[in-house]
């Protein structure tokens, strides 16, 4: 039988944003930001097991979105 | 008779919502319409799909009762946008897979309708064969040819990134922009790609394939891309679908990506075997 011997598990969320290069033929470096990837993580006792990741871009403008329309500023990292 | 394998892509972001509300559109450079074929005919050979949001359903329409049942809803097909993983998770499920295929005919378009959830956005890629098309002579060629004059195999880089625009494809990236390995006068024949994440569709363009797309889909019931044309090909035994290029043309391979998500970089790998000889010639 399993026990639960963990009934509160506590989950973090990570945005792993992305850094896109492309040298162009006159050698020149261009840089673009993307949003990347979103990460749930559990922690358990100390130990951080990562349970699903998904592309950020959607969830990232809809936050933003939400904050503009609210008025609110972010939310600490 | 002059040959062609053709993707096209249509979609639509920020859906409106309900039954078969909403119609996508093609993609820049796409056409739903069938073109004037020599033959008058040309098949559907695989078809995938997703809605970024939610469980989905489309209905594909055309004129011809030969190709698609009726105009009421035609062909419905689900886009279980919700299973492994949940929606955001899966980037392309299969609509139309080989052996099976649609016929479809000149003239004809392609409507595509679909029953979704206010704010979606729904991207639906295509490859269609046609037997003869005018002005375009387009590189492939069939297993038996790329192992017989096979050299080596490479994998090579290309990072594209989809449209920040959902479901529009994003800038072109040379095959050679990530990863300048391709040899001039080596011939290489496309098997497959890997990808890092998964995306809707992974699209090539070069005037070896007359300037038209031709690609696959990466999404998570898809993910064994590897051999994405050898194993279609390998399905279809009397069609050449192997693209074929000369390294000293990689300049002009042109990836891009069309994906669910805005600004998704695949980061993909393009799986080819090197030939010595061109492997679609004879």
């Amino acid at each position: 039988m399993p026990d639960y011997t963990h009934p509160t598990v506590t989950l973090h969320g990570h945005h792993v944003p992305e850094e896109h290069r492309t040298v162009n033929t006159d050698g020149t470096v261009e840089v673009v930001q993307l949003p990347g990837v979103f990460q749930i993580w559990a922690e358990i006792e100390g130990q951080h097991k990562q349970l699903m990741e998904f592309k950020a871009g959607k969830l990232i403008s809809k936050i933003e979105a939400a904050r503009e329309s609210s008025g609110t500023s972010p939310s600490p990292q | 008779m002059p040959r062609a394998v053709v993707l096209n892509s249509v979609s639509k972001a920020a859906c409106g919502g309900g039954t078969f509300a909403d119609t996508l559109s093609a993609n820049s450079g796409d056409s739903a319409s069938i073109p004037n074929l020599q033959s008058g005919q040309g098949k559907i050979m695989s078809m995938w799909g997703i809605d970024s949001d939610s469980v989905a359903e489309l209905a594909l329409t055309a004129g011809r009762v030969e190709s698609i049942h009726d105009p009421q809803y035609g062909v419905r097909f689900n886009i279980p946008s919700t299973a492994a993983g949940g929606a955001g998770t899966n980037a392309a499920f299969p609509l139309i897979a080989a052996p099976n295929y649609l016929d479809v005919f000149t003239g004809d378009t392609l409507t595509f309708t679909v029953t979704t959830t206010n704010g979606d956005d729904v991207l639906v890629s295509w490859l269609t064969e046609y037997q003869d098309l005018p002005g375009v002579q387009a590189s492939f060629a069939n297993w038996a040819s790329v192992q017989a004059n096979r050299f080596t195999e490479i994998g090579v880089r290309c990072a594209p990134v989809a449209s920040s625009t959902i479901g529009a494809y994003g800038t072109a990236r040379a095959a050679n922009a990530d990863d300048t390995r391709w040899t001039g006068g080596r011939w290489y024949a496309i098997v497959g790609f890997t990808t890092q994440l998964v995306v809707t569709t992974i699209s090539f363009k070069g005037p070896m394939w007359g300037n038209f797309r031709f690609g696959g889909p990466a999404g998570t019931p898809q993910l064994a891309t590897d051999n994405y044309f050898l194993d279609l090909q390998l399905k279809y035994p009397n069609e050449n679908l192997i693209p074929v290029f000369n390294g000293y043309d990689a300049g002009n391979v042109l990836l891009e990506v069309a994906d669910g998500e805005a600004s998704t970089n695949a980061k993909v790998d393009i799986i080819a075997v090197e030939c010595k000889n061109n492997p679609a010639a004879g």
